[in-house]
């Protein structure tokens, strides 16, 4: 199955996605969820909203992809996928599934690519307080 | 030129879209000013502005060809949580 780079907007499935980069020859399955936690900096968090360019979103997380690729060779298949819009706590933002021929490349390439997704692609995240919003990056947060 | 605005820039400005004059070869930092004599509001923004055209970001000094459409955002912030997670 080729790889997946998708900004979505309805709820994500780690169970679909890490089906989504099964291959005979991958031994280890990793998949990060990145989840709406309930607090920032001390506040309470009501929700989240999502927003995205998504054609070069879509772009830069199949470069990320690619890359990943190239520095872990026994990678299997990658699938990225963002969710926008608005988000409940719980609820899950981001699925990276990453397939490999053994779990240390899988884990590895998996870390890279979230943390290269959070790095480069043009993906906003507002939070909505009890007593205000704020969109998050502006001053550093 | 057409610049299109995302997240904060869109809600100060009110808009998700204008039209900018710029001559022929202009500079992505002269679009910017001409977006922000329209919108003084999005001025204090300028050390937070990612620029891009296309699927690509540009520096400053990219010089737009005709047909391009220049995206205004501010520093990215996907994924979940910001910081540790």
């Amino acid at each position: 199955m080729a790889d997946i780079y998708k900004i979505v907007e309805q709820p994500l499935s780690p169970n679909a996605v890490a089906d989504s980069v099964g291959d005979p020859a991958a031994g280890g399955i990793v998949v990060f969820s990145g989840v709406v936690r309930n607090e920032k900096g001390g506040r309470p968090v009501k929700y989240l909203e999502y927003e995205a360019h998504a054609p070069m979103a879509e772009a830069k997380m199949r470069e990320i992809g690619e890359e990943t690729r190239r520095r872990w060779p026994s990678v299997k298949a990658v699938t990225m996928l963002h969710r926008v819009g608005r988000l409940e706590i719980g609820e899950s933002s981001v699925l990276i599934a990453v397939s490999a021929a053994h779990r240390a490349e899988a884990f590895e390439a998996c870390r890279h690519a979230i943390d290269a997704l959070k790095r480069t692609v043009p993906v906003w995240k507002k939070e909505h307080f009890e007593d205000g919003e704020v969109w998050v990056g502006v001053q550093g947060g | 030129m057409a610049v299109r605005l995302f997240a904060r820039y869109r809600e100060a400005a009110g808009r998700q879209r204008l039209e900018v004059e710029l001559p022929e070869g202009g500079t992505v930092e002269s679009a910017w000013m001409a977006v922000v004599d329209r919108h003084p509001e999005l001025g204090q923004y300028r050390p937070f502005t990612l620029f891009a055209v296309g699927n690509d970001y540009v520096e400053p000094d990219h010089r737009l060809r005709p047909g391009d459409e220049l995206c205004l955002f501010p520093p990215v912030s996907g994924g979940s949580a910001s910081g540790a997670a």
